[in-house]
């Protein structure tokens, strides 16, 4: 770089004319204007990026298998002779949300070591109408969702052998019960 | 004048900003390099999930004979562990294969597995040296079974919800005997009675693995009581004929397969051989004298070698009573037992064995129970303590609590009850239990509580050292208390060492609300502790 700054190709320029490294510092100056650009959009794309805890899918895997778990042992019937307790729990005259409440607890929360967890949770379920419209019916919950919580959704399909959704009971029906499942 | 000068300056910032970039850049590198170091959690976490997967999921290696089949000298040849009954029933656990998994040896190599050398190879995998924990509990027992070593603070794991299927068991007592026209009304010395296991009926009638009776892969139970019930007394007889003076002798069991309408005897090994009179260990050999039980109890394994998937399946006892007398006999045995027909015996009207079968009135059927299988993995250290359930009641059978007055308690199934949970109600009302603390420190108690209380009332739980003459209070819930929401909140305190060892430590549970209307919830409770 030339140490008299100047333009080399002003004809007041006493080097005028001659070959300098006057030219390399607008070279270097587009590069590094260049890459603070690039920079500044690498910066700003990532800022507007959203993270999550690392560990935090392991937690929700976890749980959702545990909730998965309990809703397939509450649709296996403990022996030939009766129907699961999901089965019972929908396909009675009413549908039983307090013992749907009281079974989900203790298995979801039930853990080989003596304290106990504090998972709570939301279910419903939905069935097909008659005129093949959806409709989701709030089936039990343990606490009211705020928003707040961190929930994973766990699902079962459930064969009932009722009159459902409007529905005649001409044949068996498939039911959607869907929980919301967090820790406390 | 105007010249470039400045443009020396922009160099330099232009330079440092380079700089800048480049040094936060290689700054946000540095956490990947720890990437290795910070992915230990997450790798136990999934070491366990696998872990919890093949256990709950699968049925282990070999299949057939099924691996749980294998005795202590051929363990080496158990590829892998797996506790479902089939690859078809996921969560479903065979009870059998439970009893084998948790067969631990801590000293003799040549007995059981040997922790953690023989499930890492089969249940864990990999080369790295994880430590582990495995843990199975009948949610209707306290007791639970385990495998590994105690737990550190931080460990991965799984817990999974899961379904343990029981055996199948029947009982020919005296009153079944009558009913079914088991008892030879002639005065014989000589009787033989015969149970019959179609496997064909058995493998057909149910596909379903979870409620199958399957000889080959479950042990099967009979258990034939009140044998001298089946004697007729004639005490004027010569000799006389009286069940406390006649002998019974078990001469034979013989075991006979039906394939293609042919009948062939097979051996029977002395590790099938009834049990008598309640006694812990197998007949050595026969004959032998009996009182009044004998309990046929088949190895899957031997009915497995068998290769009677599609075969019938006679079980026959020969008896001998003197003096000769009415007995227990169902089966005409032609022309004798040494040289056993099966044709003429068994496809002849004078013979109708004992059907294990599906019918209830028969057979008790395999149920499936809750359990919880949890899957510990880590590394390094292990804990120091561990706390094992001395005592835990759920309120969902029977009660067994001093109630003062009765009149206050209930046992109440509803909101916000958990199932059943003791309700305290309208007066002042305490419950309590006395539970030894024996061979245990380092007690602790969980439960669950709640309150509805109008103001000026009081619920609290408390523990006595003294069975119960002074109170020590662990938890009070007031009138206004964040927990007097009508809604049941879990509590865990760990007591001082005057629970340690102490046959009378005492809980208790006491309502102070004499107003109609208040009410104070109580469920879950837990009392553990550290084995001395």
């Amino acid at each position: 770089m030339d140490p008299r700054g100047g333009n080399p190709l002003r004809k007041d320029n006493p080097c005028a004319g001659r070959a300098n490294s006057d030219g390399q510092l607008y070279t270097i100056e587009g590069i590094a204007a260049g890459l603070i650009m690039i920079m500044t959009a690498y910066l700003v794309v990532n800022a507007t990026s959203v993270y999550t805890a690392g560990d935090t899918h392991i937690s929700d895997m976890q749980l959702e298998q545990l909730g998965s778990d309990v809703l397939k042992i509450m649709d296996t019937p403990e022996n030939v002779t009766v129907n699961s307790e999901l089965q019972m729990i929908l396909g009675g005259a009413t549908v039983d949300g307090a013992r749907f409440k009281s079974r989900f607890l203790a298995l979801s929360n039930n853990r080989t070591q003596l304290n106990r967890d504090h998972i709570q949770f939301d279910a419903s379920y939905t069935c097909r109408k008659q005129d093949n419209s959806t409709v989701t019916i709030p089936l039990s919950s343990s606490r009211n969702l705020t928003g707040g919580e961190h929930a994973v959704r766990v699902t079962k399909w459930v064969i009932v052998d009722k009159a459902f959704c409007d529905l005649p009971a001409t044949k068996p029906r498939a039911v959607l019960v869907e929980v919301l499942m967090w820790r406390d | 004048m105007t010249n470039d000068n400045g443009n020396l300056s922009i160099d330099f910032l232009v330079g440092f900003t380079v700089f800048i970039l480049a040094f936060i850049w290689v700054v946000s590198m540095i956490p990947g390099l720890l990437i290795g170091l910070q992915s230990y959690s997450i790798d136990y976490d999934a070491v366990a999930y696998r872990t919890g997967v093949i256990l709950t999921e699968d049925p282990g290696w070999p299949a057939s004979p099924a691996w749980e089949s294998y005795g202590d000298p051929q363990k080496f040849n158990i590829t892998r562990f797996g506790l479902a009954i089939s690859k078809d029933t996921p969560n479903i656990l065979s009870q059998d294969k439970i009893n084998r998994f948790f067969n631990i040896s801590t000293t003799n190599p040549s007995v059981g597995f040997i922790y953690p050398d023989d499930y890492h190879q089969r249940a864990i995998f990999g080369d790295y040296p994880y430590n582990f924990k495995i843990s199975l509990r009948d949610i209707n027992e306290v007791r639970k079974r385990s495998v590994g070593e105690r737990l550190p603070e931080g460990y991965g794991s799984i817990r999974r919800v899961v379904k343990i299927k029981g055996t199948s068991n029947a009982t020919i007592n005296e009153s079944y005997s009558l009913s079914h026209g088991y008892i030879k009304s002639d005065n014989a010395t000589t009787h033989v009675f015969s149970m019959l296991i179609n496997n064909t009926k058995l493998l057909g009638d149910i596909r379903n693995p979870a409620y199958q009776i399957d000889t080959s892969r479950e042990q099967i139970l009979i258990n034939i009581t009140d044998l001298k019930s089946t004697i007729t007394e004639f005490p004027t007889a010569v000799p006389p004929i009286t069940r406390a003076t006649s002998s019974i002798s078990l001469e034979d069991m013989k075991i006979y397969k039906l394939d293609a309408g042919i009948y062939s005897n097979i051996p029977l090994p002395a590790s099938n051989n009834p049990f008598i009179d309640g006694n812990s260990t197998r007949l050595p050999s026969f004959p032998a004298n009996v009182n009044e039980n004998i309990t046929v109890k088949l190895n899957p394994q031997y009915i497995d070698s068998m290769k009677a998937q599609n075969s019938q399946i006679y079980i026959t006892l020969q008896f001998n009573v003197t003096p000769a007398s009415t007995f227990l006999n169902n089966t005409r045995a032609l022309p004798d037992i040494n040289n056993f027909d099966g044709k003429l015996s068994f496809e002849n009207a004078s013979t109708t064995p004992f059907i294990y079968d599906y019918n209830p009135a028969n057979v008790t059927q395999p149920t499936l129970r809750d359990a919880i299988l949890e899957v510990a993995v880590w590394s390094g250290n292990t804990g120091l303590e561990s706390i094992e359930d001395l005592f835990s009641d759920d309120f969902e059978g029977s009660h067994t609590w001093i109630e003062n007055p009765s009149s206050g308690i209930d046992w109440d199934v509803n909101f916000p009850c958990v199932g059943t949970c003791i309700r305290a109600r309208d007066e002042n009302v305490s419950i309590q239990r006395t539970i030894s603390t024996i061979g245990y420190s380092s007690i602790s108690v969980s439960f669950d509580m709640g309150a509805s209380f109008s103001p000026g009332n009081s619920v609290a739980a408390r523990w006595s050292p003294d069975g119960g003459t002074t109170w020590n209070i662990l938890k009070q819930i007031n009138d206004n208390d964040p927990e007097d929401d009508n809604t049941l909140h879990p509590f865990t305190y760990s007591l001082p060492a005057g629970a340690d060892n102490n046959p009378a430590f005492t809980l208790g549970f006491a309502l102070a609300g004499a107003n109609p209307g208040d009410k104070a919830y109580i469920d879950n409770i837990v009392v553990g502790g550290m084995p001395n």
